[in-house]
């Protein structure tokens, strides 16, 4: 596991947050934006024209090209954008209206919306680069969130952004700004049945799944591209044939669906009895289901789901999601022959309560 | 509550209903009555907005979704990406059908100039091509292994990435040939008329170029698999098909195309029946059809018929429109083109034949002069099913294609009725037969259905509730 924000100790001469982008250069080259990572027995030190600051050296030290956001008042840095990460995430808020069973952020009333400190970090990042941004529910902070990623592409149009959104707000307003950043901004929106009511009920809150419809409707009309999500629940495992078929029917715009397996964190560990499905032990709603999708020529993948509890010919559909991050292996992996290919298991997987079968893949 | 425009065919008394955006579902005579009479209840209702064939209002998600899947049905690639060039019109062997009338390998004349090679990668980058592939058609491609070559290191050098397919008679595997085929994106395209007694009688001739021929083949797919290489049968005899189907899955090729001897280029003077074969062909064909799927349903030694999978397609995969013999609208040089050993430019293979027994020159344009756009228009405007009095009352008109090459080429015009065309009651036939599979719910079907959608064999419908009546 990797810590993103780290606390400091620093000698800055400065009050206010800044960024900088590790790089490799002499002291008398660096510019304000700029900065150099030393690796000090037990710290990290990072050197800047504002003076420096220290962090404890464990996991994974600082690599050129990452960008950090410094809060100097608080005393805390964040790893913003690390290279060699499956994909970096702002997370932008924990306010949240809607309340999902298998929530592994439960909403909290805190936000981040530190919009200019952003705007200034991504333009360091890499050309290409895709940011993520989640909460909590980003749409939440809609207005602003807007100008941001229209500020971003204004000027730096390579940049690709992947909202994680619960799609309760887009408005017919919001129409202009969608079609401008269509081509930007992969939507990933969670829909967990075909059925108003099931969908309501696992998200907590009533006239959900009708409004995310809604919001659909103004998505398809501005060529928005939206990767469809479910999470895998004893709740919607019944509903996955006749959801697939919905989704092969009146979504066909989508560019693809994740089925998720659970990330057992926040309600989902104190939810985990009465909500995590054993795909190890049943696999035939989920097998209807990718079949009716690529029987359309539709796209649909397997998320956070280890490689031995599925089937082999569905083992294709499976993508290494989990981040880097929060991501490990257990003692069954050892000598496996798919590890390179598997995306194992959250570092807070628990055995004991997981997966019926597991680890038979060795050569 | 409001209806999107539909269409209705009978099948084997079952009435199937499509719509334009190629959603589909079966009912019995009495809810079609309800549906022309729109005396559509509650559950009924509920049904059609499931199906897609029902809207709550204007502009609403089911209206947009439904404008969605007829664009992109419609929709054809704007981007030219399938070149087929005929490097040279000479070949070494001389096949009793030959459809790209060859010349003799000695003859003169017949070849692309270096100024021609120059003239093609230049149109290919003029036309900011960048993926794609190149088919090498001939006579026979591999007696110009050095513009092959060329073509190879353009695309290298210019990091481009182009799959290459040779159309070969296999009968000269070189070194120099064996070195381009380690390439990864170099493909071979051969014919294999079925076991070696056919084989020589169609093509060979005699026994040592047949013997040649089956030495090549087999060093191809034990040194470069069976993905290598796809191959194309040709039947003359119909009773024979069954016998090539079986020696492709001995050959370890996992998918066939079956298809009756192309009444056009040469071969329309050695066989004047084929001009009217349909019910001839079609009664052979789905006869081979099921008992290849009886086959895939009992051993795990499978093969997939590709006429089969393309209708299969064409109904399931909304934007499925990449092939050209069964399309619409079906515009000429939008994402392919033909480009013949003189340069010119053809809208199909076909065309090319036709304009060299002089029925009617086809050719729009050429490498020097570019497209000949007005040429071009005309055919393009006669390409659409969509605006054919015939088809637009046809329910598998979403589905279907249109071929004018097709039917000048039989009765020299493009303007008869559709329903007298060959092109017409073969389809309609295919899309009778297709959907009669569809609708039978038996599972030696739905496992083709499947094997031939997806690869994974197996028993699921992959189109939920398909049949409408109360009892549901
Ligand atoms: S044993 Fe571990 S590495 Fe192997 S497939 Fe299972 S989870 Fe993946
Ligand atoms: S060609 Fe025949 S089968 Fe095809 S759409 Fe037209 S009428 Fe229907």
């Amino acid at each position: 596991m990797i810590r993103l924000t780290r606390t400091i100790e620093h000698e800055l001469t400065v009050k206010e947050s800044f960024v900088v982008k590790i790089v490799n250069k002499n002291f008398e080259l660096l510019e304000e934006n700029e900065a150099i990572s030393k690796n000090n027995g037990n710290f990290i030190e990072v050197i800047t024209k504002y003076g420096k600051f220290k962090f404890e050296n464990i996991d994974e030290p600082l690599s050129i090209d990452e960008v950090l956001i410094i809060f100097t008042e608080v005393n805390k840095c964040q790893r913003f954008f690390r290279p060699s990460a499956t994909i970096n995430t702002i997370l932008l808020t924990e306010e949240c209206d809607q309340l999902c069973i298998m929530c592994s952020q439960p909403p909290k009333n805190k936000r981040y919306d530190h919009f200019d400190l952003f705007y200034e970090a991504a333009m360091l990042i890499p050309f290409n680069s895709t940011l993520g941004i989640s909460g909590g529910e980003p749409t939440l902070l809609k207005k602003n969130l807007f100008k941001f990623l229209n500020r971003v592409i204004t000027v730096r149009n390579d940049i690709r952004f992947h909202i994680l959104s619960n799609c309760q707000h887009i408005e017919n307003e919001d129409i202009k700004i969608l079609a401008k950043l269509s081509k930007n901004i992969l939507w990933g929106i969670p829909v967990y049945s075909h059925i108003p009511q099931t969908h309501d009920t696992i998200v907590g809150k009533k006239g959900s799944f009708v409004r995310v419809m809604e919001s659909f409707n103004y998505f398809i009309q501005t060529g928005s591209r939206v990767e469809l999500r479910t999470v895998l629940l004893q709740q919607n495992y019944e509903d996955l044939p006749k959801l697939s078929e919905f989704i092969t029917t009146h979504l066909n715009w989508i560019e693809f669906w994740a089925i998720m397996q659970l990330e057992n964190f926040g309600y989902a560990k104190m939810n985990w009895d009465r909500i995590f499905f054993d795909n190890s032990k049943s696999f035939e709603n989920l097998g209807y289901a990718i079949n009716t999708i690529s029987a359309k020529r539709m796209n649909v993948s397997l998320y956070n789901f280890p490689l031995c509890t599925i089937p082999d010919f569905y083992r294709k559909y499976a993508v290494r999601s989990i981040s880097d991050w929060k991501q490990k292996y257990l003692d069954e992996c050892t000598g496996c022959v798919e590890k390179d290919y598997c995306g194992g298991f959250f570092e807070w997987y628990n055995k004991e309560k997981g997966y019926n079968k597991i680890g038979l893949r060795k050569s | 509550m409001n209806l999107f425009p539909y269409q209705f065919h009978n099948i084997n008394n079952k009435k199937l209903i499509t719509n334009d955006a190629g959603e589909f579902f079966f009912t019995n005579e009495k809810h079609l009555d309800k549906l022309i009479k729109r005396e559509i209840d509650g559950k009924f209702t509920k049904f059609l907005l499931n199906k897609g064939f029902m809207y709550e209002k204007e502009n609403d998600l089911y209206w947009n979704n439904f404008k969605y899947k007829l664009v992109k049905r419609k929709k054809l690639p704007d981007q030219l990406s399938y070149f087929m060039i005929i490097p040279t019109l000479r070949c070494n062997l001389n096949c009793s059908y030959c459809q790209v009338s060859r010349v003799d390998e000695k003859a003169k004349n017949y070849d692309w100039s270096a100024e021609d090679l120059k003239l093609f990668l230049n149109f290919l980058e003029t036309n900011n091509t960048t993926r794609g592939k190149i088919e090498f058609q001939g006579g026979e491609p591999t007696l110009r292994l050095d513009i092959i070559n060329k073509i190879q290191h353009w695309i290298k050098n210019n990091n481009l990435n182009f799959d290459l397919i040779i159309c070969t008679n296999l009968q000269n595997l070189s070194n120099d040939f064996k070195k381009l085929l380690e390439n990864e994106n170099v493909f071979i395209s051969t014919s294999i008329d079925g076991k070696k007694s056919i084989h020589q009688k169609q093509r060979t001739k005699d026994k040592g170029t047949t013997d040649e021929f089956y030495k090549n083949l087999d060093f191809v797919l034990k040194n470069y698999g069976n993905d290598k290489i796809s191959a194309l049968p040709t039947f003359t005899d119909f009773s024979k098909i069954d016998e090539t189907v079986e020696y492709y899955k001995e050959l370890g090729l996992k998918s066939i195309f079956l298809r009756p001897v192309n009444f056009q280029g040469f071969a329309r003077k050695k066989y004047p029946s084929s001009l009217n074969q349909v019910d001839l062909w079609t009664d052979a064909y789905f006869k081979s059809l099921d008992k290849i799927f009886l086959n895939n349903h009992k051993s795990k030694d499978r093969i997939l018929e590709f006429g089969f999978e393309n209708i299969l397609k064409r109904i399931f995969n909304v934007g499925y429109n990449g092939y050209v013999d069964l399309r619409s609208p079906n515009f000429y040089a939008k994402d392919n083109v033909i480009i013949d050993y003189d340069g010119k430019f053809y809208p199909s293979d076909e065309a090319r034949m036709l304009t060299r027994i002089k029925l009617m020159d086809f050719s729009i344009g050429n490498l020097r002069d570019g497209f000949d756009n007005d040429k071009l228009s005309k055919f393009n405007w006669n390409s659409m099913n969509e605006t054919n009095p015939d088809c637009i009352n046809c329910a598998y008109q979403p589905y279907c294609g249109i071929d004018i090459v097709d039917d000048i080429s039989r009765y020299s015009r493009a303007d008869l009725p559709k329903y007298l065309t060959s092109f017409c009651q073969t389809h309609m036939k295919k899309f009778n037969y297709v959907f009669d599979k569809i609708i039978s719910m038996d599972p030696v079907n739905l496992f083709n259905i499947n094997g031939h959608l997806t690869k994974n064999f197996n028993y699921q419908p992959p189109f939920g509730q398909i049949y409408y009546d109360t009892t549901h």
